[in-house]
């Protein structure tokens, strides 16, 4: 699997490297701005890239218009974009901008790097990696209107580990549970949320989240 | 004109006769009081004199404290012979020893009043002034009943009728009452400006309604004014010429009313000057100390929060390398430990981050900041803005933080079903509405949320209104003075 990697900070350029390497990911390119990424993506055509959210010159949101902009360069490219905080609003950007899989996480989850793999791998298999803190927030806005009444407890957890991206296999794991119980608990939530089931994980999440208002 | 300008000090003696008909001189030194308290050009320094210590008014009403003729006059002074009547309220007359008081007068009058004094008779003043011969080739009035006793006094002087007040150079003489009252005016106009006149005016307006509310019996005291041909035909054109001009002038005279009330009612450029200075060093203070207060919150924060995981997560990592070889499983878990309580630190530092300056206000700005807050928010919030740039980065944060402030209160007391943000600039100023259909009754007095906000806005000259009826809606409205630069100019 080949990656290109954008991030303006070499201590992290570096650490990301060695640490997909290490996992056996191949590194196409390793820039430091949006200008270089968008050359990168289109002359490498790498299968994932990841990105900072804050890049020069103006280090503010240019990490989430470079993506978006190599997405309309390469269409269905895979990005996931790091920063070392998340907002509802990118995440609902990033999901907008057409085909092709999506991540989104804080920087902090790099530090478990086998978690942090899976997610690239993810991603770059055209699935979705949402913040566990985009999901809380998007959870705690549709708690707080009665939405997500219907719900049991261990429905919520299913659901949030829904919608940040995980396969049933993945959930079974994290809640140490069946693969069974979590298709009969994501069942249950799609009849109690009235949502068109779904067998393709990626289009399940894509549903979730927009019942969600993500 | 600068205050360094001297002030003119006007000397005015004012004569009180036995007798004395308290409202000529109630009626026109008033309008001297209300000339000194309104322009400080001219001031009127008046003094009462008379042939005794106390005298009784025409109304039964004892004035004590007038003090005796003087010897000398001031060069510039203006001396006002007030009138006076031949029975009082309880039907007495004439005491004994007031006709010798008179004549102390007329004595002193005839040799105190110098070229370049100007004298003014109130009413039938004017007879007293005329037995001293001030009057003689001059022209003069008085109340209408007493100018043929005006005439006979001075042989030697034109006694007009039916005129207000008569000035013939340096004597000046009204007619009965309230005209003493526009012969002051008159006099205002010379002394200080129209425009000073105008603004005393309104009391001589008052003196004209009492007489219209005393009745005809009163108003007869003063004739009607007599015209040449005086037909009833004649009086219906003139009345309608009047009508007219008054429709036609009436919104000039309004418009002028207004001006003249604004320059006397409106503090004038150094008042404002001071009152902004005022408002300057408060907001200022204000300003300095809630900064200091931020600094102390952010300090303690960082002390009891990030720094003390990072001591923290030392000690592990030092811990885990001094038994790695001997307990290796142990020293592993010591450094997942670590592990995690650097992902704590970071989790606090975002918080911390997001309170003093949120990262999408600096990413994007203000409109998608509070969208970012919308969305985060359980209540329902619509925006809208029509910016096309942003305000100056403090004026930003300090709006942006007053409409969290106001979010947070809408959910907390407002019970609403939907809020609505509302955000412009036009004519260089940030308009921000907040309007939700809670329940209203919001207080800015109650808590100290809006009176923060409040004072947060007022250190950019900004300002809070709220509308909040029982019942509802609440809508506060923000107004900020700036200018938004150009969207295209974020890079740093």
């Amino acid at each position: 699997m080949r990656v290109v990697i954008a991030e303006d900070l070499f201590l992290l350029r570096d650490g990301l490297t060695r640490m997909l390497q290490a996992h056996g990911l191949q590194i196409a390119a390793a820039v430091d701005n949006g200008a270089d990424l968008l050359a990168a993506v289109t002359a490498d055509q790498p299968d994932v890239a990841i990105v900072d959210v804050r890049l020069p010159p103006t280090f503010t949101d240019e990490g989430i218009r470079a993506a978006l902009a190599a997405r309309r360069e390469v269409p269905g490219l895979p990005v996931l974009v790091l920063s070392q905080y998340v907002e509802q609003l990118y995440a609902r950007e990033l999901l907008a901008s057409g085909s092709g899989g999506i991540g989104y996480l804080l920087k902090d989850r790099v530090f478990d790097s086998g978690q942090f793999v899976d997610a690239v791998r993810r991603v770059a298999a055209g699935g979705t990696a949402m913040d566990p803190e985009v999901i809380a927030r998007l959870l705690a806005r549709n708690t707080g209107d009665g939405t997500l009444a219907a719900l049991s407890p261990r429905e919520r957890e299913v659901l949030a580990l829904m919608a940040e991206g995980r396969s049933n296999a993945a959930i079974a794991q994290r809640l140490v549970i069946t693969e069974r119980a979590v298709a009969k608990h994501t069942a249950s939530i799609f009849l109690k949320l009235d949502l068109q089931p779904s067998d393709d994980d990626n289009r399940r999440v894509l549903a979730v989240l927009a019942y969600l208002g993500g | 004109m600068t205050q360094a300008q001297a002030q003119r000090r006007i000397p005015v003696i004012v004569v009180l006769p036995p007798r004395t008909l308290l409202l000529d001189v109630a009626g026109p030194i008033e309008v001297l009081r209300r000339a000194n308290l309104i322009q400080d050009r001219v001031r009127f320094d008046v003094r009462f004199v008379g042939a005794t210590r106390a005298l009784r008014t025409s109304i039964g009403l004892t004035v004590s404290g007038v003090a005796p003729l003087p010897h000398a006059l001031p060069a510039d002074a203006l001396i006002v012979v007030a009138g006076n009547v031949d029975t009082f309220i309880d039907g007495s007359g004439t005491a004994a020893d007031d006709d010798a008081h008179d004549t102390m007068i007329v004595d002193w009058l005839r040799a105190s009043i110098r070229p370049g004094h100007r004298l003014v008779t109130i009413c039938s003043g004017a007879t007293l002034a005329a037995r001293a011969g001030l009057f003689d080739g001059y022209s003069c009035t008085t109340h209408y009943l007493d100018c043929e006793r005006l005439a006979a006094a001075a042989p030697g002087a034109k006694v007009l009728d039916n005129r207000l007040y008569v000035e013939d150079r340096d004597r000046l003489s009204s007619a009965g009452i309230t005209a003493g009252i526009d012969l002051m005016l008159h006099l205002i106009a010379q002394f200080v400006d129209h425009v000073c006149a105008l603004a005393v005016a309104p009391v001589a307006i008052i003196a004209t309604g009492l007489i219209e509310f005393i009745g005809p019996e009163f108003t007869r005291l003063i004739p009607p004014p007599a015209f040449p041909g005086n037909t009833p035909r004649t009086l219906v054109v003139l009345g309608l010429a009047i009508t007219s001009v008054g429709v036609l002038a009436a919104p000039a005279l309004l418009r002028a009313y207004g001006l003249v009330a604004r320059s006397i009612l409106a503090p004038g450029g150094e008042a404002e000057l001071e009152l902004r200075v005022q408002q300057l060093t408060e907001t200022r203070t204000e300003a300095l100390d809630t900064g200091a207060a931020e600094i102390r919150r952010i300090e303690r924060d960082l002390h009891d929060g990030a720094q003390a995981r990072l001591v923290a997560m030392g000690m592990t990592l030092d811990a885990a390398g001094q038994i790695i070889d001997s307990n290796p499983d142990a020293a592993r878990a010591l450094v997942l430990e670590a592990r995690d309580a650097s992902v704590k630190a970071l989790a606090e530092l975002r918080a911390l981050v997001r309170g003093i300056h949120p990262p999408v206000l600096a990413d994007r700005g203000l409109a998608d900041a509070i969208r970012a807050l919308a969305l985060d928010a359980s209540a329902r919030i619509s925006l809208a803005s029509d910016l096309n740039g942003r305000p100056p980065a403090p004026v930003e944060s300090a709006a942006y933080f007053a409409v969290c402030e106001l979010l947070a209160n809408v959910s907390k007391h407002a019970e609403a079903r939907q809020t609505w943000v509302d955000i412009r600039h036009t004519d260089g100023m940030l308009r921000i509405g907040v309007t939700d259909n809670g329940h209203g009754g919001a207080e800015p007095a109650r808590g100290t949320g809006l009176s923060g906000i409040e004072r947060r806005l007022a250190a950019f000259d900004g300002v809070l209104a709220i509308s909040s009826p029982p019942g509802g809606p609440t809508a506060v409205t923000m107004e900020v003075p700036c200018a938004l630069s150009s969207p295209k100019t974020s890079s740093c």
